[in-house]
C-alpha cells in the first residue's frame, strides 16, 4: 500500500478502500456543521486550562490558519486518492498530509463515538471498531513506510 | 500509472509578541488521549522537536501512562508555536508556566 521510493511514498490503494476513502475530506469539512458536535470539540481543545483570556487570544490567532492547513491537507489527501487505484507518488510533505487527514478522521470518529478513554474502545459496535481499526492500520502501514 | 502531486502549505508564522513575559520560560504540555497511536506520537515528536527516538518513547510512555508529559519549553511565543505545530497533528497540546 505504502513504499518508500526516492521521491517520496508510493501510493497504492485497492478500489474498495479507495471508495472508502473518499468521503473523508467531504466528512471532515462537515465537523461543527451540526450543534454539539464532540468532533468540533475535540479540534479545538483548550491550550491554556488556566487562562481563558489566552486560550481564547491563542484560537483567534491560530485557529483560522489550522483549518487553513487541514482544507489543504484533505485536497492533497483527494488529489491522491484520484489516482491510488492505479499508484501515485506522494512526496514526503505530501505523505504527511495524507497521514494527517487519516489522524483527523479518527479522532473525529471516535469524539463522536464516545470514545473517551481506553476501555471506550471494547463499548463499540463491530463495524465502528473495525472503521478505527482500518484507519488505524493505514496510519501504522504509512508510518513504517515513511520512517524507513 | 505514477503521478507525482504538488507540495502542502507550512506553518504560518508565530503569534505576535505582545507579552511581556517571553524572556520566562514555558513549558508545553501533551496530554495522553485514546486515540493518537503509540507510534504515532513518538513519530511526531521526533518530527517536530527533533527528539531521539529514544527520548520520544520515553515521553510517548510518560504521556500514556502519567496521563501527560512536558515535550519542549522556551519563550512563550515559541512554546504557542509548538502548541499549534502539535494541535496541527491530532495531538492535545497546552502551554503552562
Amino acid at each position: 500500500m505504502f513504499v518508500p521510493t526516492t521521491d517520496g511514498i508510493r501510493i497504492t490503494l485497492p478500489a474498495g478502500l479507495v471508495e472508502f476513502l473518499q468521503d473523508v475530506p467531504t466528512a471532515l469539512d462537515h465537523v461543527g456543521s451540526t450543534p454539539d458536535d464532540p468532533a468540533a470539540d475535540r479540534f479545538r481543545v483548550p491550550v491554556y486550562l488556566d487562562d481563558g483570556e489566552s486560550n481564547d487570544e491563542f484560537w483567534r490567532w491560530m485557529g483560522t490558519e489550522l483549518d487553513e492547513s487541514r482544507a489543504a491537507d484533505r485536497s492533497a489527501f483527494s488529489l491522491i486518492l484520484e489516482s491510488a487505484d492505479q499508484g501515485v507518488v506522494a512526496s514526503l510533505g505530501e505523505a504527511s498530509g495524507f497521514l494527517r487527514v487519516l489522524v483527523e478522521i479518527r479522532l473525529a470518529l471516535a469524539a463522536r463515538l464516545g470514545v473517551q478513554v481506553e476501555a471506550d474502545y471494547q463499548k463499540l459496535d463491530h463495524t465502528d471498531a473495525v472503521v478505527l481499526d482500518t484507519l488505524a492500520e493505514l496510519q501504522v502501514l504509512l508510518l513504517q513506510a515513511m520512517s524507513s | 500509472m505514477t503521478t507525482t502531486l504538488t507540495a502542502v502549505p507550512q506553518a504560518p508564522t508565530a503569534l505576535p509578541d505582545t507579552d511581556s513575559e517571553t524572556d520566562l520560560t514555558w513549558k508545553v504540555v501533551v496530554w495522553n488521549d485514546p486515540v493518537n497511536l503509540f507510534d504515532y506520537v513518538i513519530y511526531v515528536l521526533m518530527e517536530l522537536f527533533g527528539h531521539s527516538k529514544e527520548k520520544a518513547e520515553k515521553l510517548t510512555s510518560q504521556i500514556h501512562h502519567e496521563g501527560r508529559a512536558i515535550v519542549n519549553d522556551g519563550p512563550r511565543e515559541q512554546a504557542e508555536m509548538d502548541c499549534y505545530r502539535l494541535h496541527r497533528q491530532g495531538l492535545w497540546a497546552t502551554v503552562e508556566k
